[in-house]
């Protein structure tokens, strides 16, 4: 057991250098939220640095967390954003797994877009489309756009709604683990 | 170098002071049987009391040696100030008399100690523990605190330890002292004859310490004396060949049912044979490792995780755990009562304890404690009764076969477990 | 003159004499306290053994660490194990004579469980927001117990069983599918362990209501309830006895209150409560203490009362209390509850004691049935001070480091180590947890696993039990 403590303490040690435990601001433009309605925004987090896929959608999630927070919410809903033919990966039905009574991590699936090197057009991503992420190296990449729509709502969450997201508590869960992309 | 004979010890006599059998006396032996986990209420307690009791679905396996029995039930576990101490209380009540003030620790010398004290010497061994689930530490034999008697793990090692170096057999014609016994003996023989001497240069402390050890070298000295004469016996017993060292022990329920058996006969070939008198047969820890293939909770989880069938009132997967752990009750019964000696048989002069550590596994509940004897003590001990509720302390039951073993103790027990009266019926 | 002024003096003391006899009494001790949990199903309805689900929770209670398929799902939102470990994880090796199913299944589950953050190293039951939640099903139903302790009727609150609007109670909504607390005449199985526990002495507490009106009609009564050092007597048949006598201590865990009485009903002012809390271990065993809290005692006709106590609770006391009498794995995984879901329960439900600091409550509201058994309630001698097991300050002291690390992770949402002492990650049956939720063997102990060598048995004592 001694090791394990050992262990343990070594390990948050490292987590606390690693991930300050609160989240660093944001440079300019790295996230923006655009009114869509009164209680609809698109939520687009930029950068030019790339890291990984999941840590880059984790910030959007905290930043979706902190947004409904802001407004007074106590959980919100991500709209999918699938173009026409992006059908590869299904829509989730109500409760997939059975009774969940939670959210899921796994079905916040915003859209990117990205541009490699040197190249003047974005390029669209979509987790619907059944593409590998990216076509190209992401190292390469020089730009790039997360982007989420999610609506901002009060009172019980729909636990059966696999789009449905509790702000408090995926903002807890990723407060440690998130910084804004540079 | 003179070989000392032993002196004569009340433990030699009978209860009724009858003629002793080939002038030494047939001794009565006492054992413990432990099962964790306790029974099912509703299906062990007979509704009945005294000896016209109705068989029970749990006790059904005891059914050839019913009258041998006694049942009680309702017994109080009264644990005062102490904690309750999950799994270990109800346990270390019922064989020390002393709610524990810690898990794990016995405050006193258990039961089977206590009584060893009295009838076991002069033996080979003071008391020998045997675990038939394969673990040395699951013994709840103990001279106090958090060490137990180690326990023999294995049908193998309970064998060697019984009868393999410095047995002699003594159903053999050609029996003969050991040699290395008789050299020990001088050498000990020499420090005692020292004894004198030294104690009286030392001071308070000193001669406490000493003494402790002259004691110790006297009980090592009355064992070996005992191991440099035949012992009497009357059973027609023969000494078994070695068991296979490849004999599976653990916890499974298949090997249970083989290993149980066959420690019981070696436990009660060396009770028969007089190399011990104390027995103590364990078959699971008390948090009850017992398991089926393919159950995926086994015996104690099922206490705690299988839910209470509102129809039957009872934890059905659990209630048939209990009734195996009384199946082999039932096979150390069996070889007791298989071995005839003088006018009955090693059950007859015996007594055994049965005792568990919880009356409700699933609340880990200790009121209600389960205690089932069985052997008639040499005539000392009534049986065939079902002592129902009476709410006695668990101690009562402790106290009455201590008396019927012949121990001079007045009363049993600390704080409310503290006893003064036997289940005086009881008593022969 | 002197024989008027004597007459005033003997009228003055006749109406004092008179005042002194109307003053009355009544005391109570404890003799069933659970949640008021109001279940929903039939008492004698069964799906095998599993009870009905009904109106409060029509998905049944709690299935967590039930069967492998749930653990999967549970250990499948743990992003850095691999769907090839969490099956393996879920269906651990436990066939034939050799090896012990129970324990595999069980020190496998408690140990993958203890780890489930975002990072391998960070133990889950002491940071609880650092894993995705698994999920606690909630009371659906409308009908609830309790008190409307913010004088509000909102959409959440529940309707009393006599038709109270603006009930106060979402502790039950949050836990009351819970499996150990949930069940027909307070048959949850932690129910009546705490009971079995109370009843056997680990702690007592005690209800004094006097006055100086009549007992059924008085407007100026008081009621006290605390900590009482005398452990619960019981009668011949097992059950609490009545009219015995029990001190009543003025510890932390006691608490004075002005009441009303209507029809022998006593209800009490609102206002902070302390007593003993339910406890199961005797490192539980501490002050329960509900803000803005209330107390109703309606007598029954044989002389009992039940009684109603609520108020609002910190999640933090709820949590812990529930989670660490001996560790989070060892629990949940036997009683088929996961703390994780617990805690995001809590806080979901979370509806008192806002803190402005954080914006959020860290206060839901409760309620605790009490069955009252008649007894005489006095003052202890000298005063004296709730007493202590040493023999169990190991143990408390492993609850109270265990606890004051969850505190300070929560509080901070920095994730904390498990503290030196702590009951986290200790041996179990000799099975320790390793980083990354590994059982792996350590010290044996008597009675521990016969699947251990005798060798790995022999090096100590266990640390704790089942």
């Amino acid at each position: 057991m001694k090791l394990g403590i050992v262990f343990g303490i070594l390990g948050c040690l490292a987590l606390a250098q690693e991930h300050p435990p609160m989240v660093p601001p944001a440079g300019p433009g790295v996230f923006t939220a655009k009114p869509l309605g009164r209680d609809t925004f698109k939520l687009i987090v930029a950068g030019h640095v790339f890291t990984s896929r999941p840590e880059i959608e984790r910030y959007l999630a905290y930043r979706a967390a902190r947004l409904t927070v802001d407004k007074g919410g106590q959980w919100f809903t991500l709209k999918e954003d699938r173009a026409a033919g992006e059908t590869a990966v299904p829509v989730p039905v109500r409760d997939p797994a059975g009774a969940r009574y939670s959210f899921r991590m796994n079905y916040f699936r915003p859209v990117w877009r990205y541009k490699l090197t040197g190249a003047a057009e974005w390029t669209r991503w979509s987790p619907f489309s059944g593409a590998p992420f990216p076509a190209a190296d992401p190292k390469t990449m020089s730009d790039f756009e997360v982007s989420a729509e999610i609506v901002v709502r009060k009172g019980p969450m729909d636990d059966a709604d696999p789009l449905a997201f509790e702000a408090w508590a995926v903002s807890d869960l990723l407060v440690n683990q998130v910084s804004p992309p540079k | 170098m003179a070989v000392m004979g032993l002196p004569f010890l009340d433990c030699f006599l009978n209860s009724k002071g009858q003629a002793q059998t080939g002038g030494r006396p047939l001794p009565t032996r006492f054992g413990t049987f432990f099962w964790g986990c306790g029974l099912t209420h509703s299906l062990w307690i007979p509704k009945k009391a005294g000896t016209d009791w109705e068989m029970t679905t749990q006790l059904k396996p005891l059914e050839p040696f019913r009258k041998k029995l006694n049942a009680f039930s309702g017994l109080r576990v009264p644990l005062d100030s102490k904690p309750n101490g999950q799994h270990w209380s109800g346990l270390a009540a019922a064989s020390t008399g002393i709610a524990p003030a810690r898990s794990g620790e016995f405050e006193s010398k258990t039961i089977d100690q206590q009584v060893a004290e009295v009838i076991g010497k002069g033996v080979r061994f003071r008391s020998v523990a045997a675990s038939a689930s394969g673990d040395p530490k699951q013994s709840y034999s103990s001279l106090g605190g958090s060490n137990a008697l180690p326990a023999e793990a294995t049908p193998l090692s309970l064998y060697l330890r019984l009868f393999g170096a410095g047995f002699q057999d003594p159903t053999k014609g050609d029996w003969k002292p050991d040699p290395r016994i008789l050299l020990q003996k001088s050498v000990l023989s020499a420090v005692a004859e020292d004894r004198h001497r030294v104690m009286q240069n030392l001071g308070a402390a000193d001669r406490a310490r000493m003494d402790q050890y002259f004691t110790s070298v006297r009980q090592t000295e009355l064992q070996m004396e005992a191991e440099l004469q035949r012992p009497t016996i009357e059973a027609k017993v023969a000494i078994p060949e070695a068991p296979s060292k490849d004999i599976l022990v653990n916890n499974a329920w298949p090997n249970l049912e083989v290993v149980t058996p066959l420690m019981a006969r070696l436990g009660a070939i060396a009770l028969a044979t007089d190399q011990t008198r104390v027995f103590n047969l364990s078959v699971s820890s008390p948090q009850n490792q017992m398991f089926k293939p393919g159950d995926p909770l086994g015996f104690h989880q099922s206490t705690h995780e299988e839910g209470v069938d509102p129809k039957l009132g009872y934890q059905v997967r659990v209630a048939q755990y209990n009734l195996e752990s009384m199946q082999l009750f039932a096979a150390l019964l069996k070889e007791l009562d298989a071995i005839q000696e003088g006018d009955g048989t090693l059950l007859d002069h015996s007594v055994v304890m049965a005792f568990t550590d919880q009356s409700y596994a699933r609340i880990h509940s200790v009121d209600g404690l389960p205690v089932l004897t069985a052997g008639g003590a040499s005539g000392r001990l009534k049986t065939g009764y079902h002592v129902a509720g009476d709410n006695s302390p668990v101690s009562r039951v402790g106290l009455t076969l201590q008396k019927a073993l012949g121990v001079s103790v007045d009363s049993w027990g600390k704080d409310s477990l503290q006893v003064r009266t036997p289940y005086t019926d009881l008593l022969a | 003159m002197l024989q008027s002024t004597l007459k005033v003096c003997c009228v003055t003391l006749l109406a004092v004499a008179g005042a002194e006899a109307a003053r009355w009494e009544k005391g109570y001790v404890v003799a069933f306290y659970d949640p008021a949990y109001r279940f929903g199903g039939r008492a004698d309805y069964s799906r095998g053994t599993d009870i009905e689900p009904g109106v409060d929770c029509p998905r049944g209670s709690t299935v967590h660490f039930a069967v492998p398929q749930q653990v999967a799902q549970s250990l499948s939102l743990v992003r850095w194990r691999s769907p090839k470990e969490v099956e393996e994880l879920a269906n651990p090796p436990a066939t034939g004579l050799t090896r012990d199913p129970a324990g595999v299944y069980f020190h496998t589950w408690r140990a993958a469980s203890a780890f489930r953050g975002w990072n391998r190293e960070i133990e889950t039951y002491i940071n609880p927001f650092a894993a995705e939640d698994p999920g606690q099903p909630q009371v659906t139903s409308r009908i609830g117990e309790g008190f409307n302790l913010d004088g509000k009727v909102k959409p959440g609150d529940f309707v009393s069983p006599d038709g109270e609007k603006g009930i106060d109670n979402q502790l039950y909504r949050a836990w009351g599918c819970d499996a150990p607390w949930r069940g027909a005449n307070g048959n949850g199985t932690l129910v009546l362990r705490s009971n079995d526990k109370m009843v056997e002495g680990l702690y007592t507490i005690v209800v004094r209501i006097s006055g100086n009106k009549d007992p059924m009609n008085d407007d100026e009564a008081t009621l006290e309830i605390g900590y009482s050092p005398d452990q619960i007597v019981k009668d011949a048949r097992g059950n609490v006895g009545a009219d015995y006598s029990y001190r009543l201590l003025h510890s932390e865990q006691y608490t004075k209150l002005k009441a009303r009485i209507k029809d022998g009903v006593v209800e009490t002012e609102q206002a902070d409560i302390h007593m003993p809390q339910i406890a199961w271990f005797e490192n539980q065993t501490r002050d329960a203490f509900f803000r803005q809290g209330k107390i109703r005692v309606a007598p029954n006709a044989d002389g009992t009362a039940a009684g109603l106590v609520g108020g609002y609770r910190d999640f933090r006391d709820l949590y812990t209390q529930n989670a660490f009498a001996q560790s989070g794995g060892v629990q949940g995984v036997r009683e088929h509850e996961d703390h994780v879901a617990l805690y995001y329960a809590l806080r979901r439900n979370a509806d008192g004691m806002y803190n402005p600091k954080t914006g959020r409550y860290d206060g839901i509201s409760s309620a605790y049935r009490l069955k009252l058994v008649p007894a005489f309630v006095v003052e202890p001698d000298k005063p004296m001070d709730i007493p202590s097991r040493i023999s169990e300050a190991r143990r408390r002291q492993a609850f109270d480091v265990t606890a004051a690390a969850t505190i300070k992770a929560v509080d901070t949402l920095i994730p904390q180590p498990v503290p030196a002492g702590s009951g986290e990650l200790t041996a179990t049956d000799g099975i320790e947890i390793g980083v990354g939720g590994v059982p792996i063997r350590g010290r044996g102990g008597r009675g521990a696993r016969a699947t251990s060598s005798t060798e790995e048995k022999a090096k100590g004592p266990s640390d704790e039990r089942r």
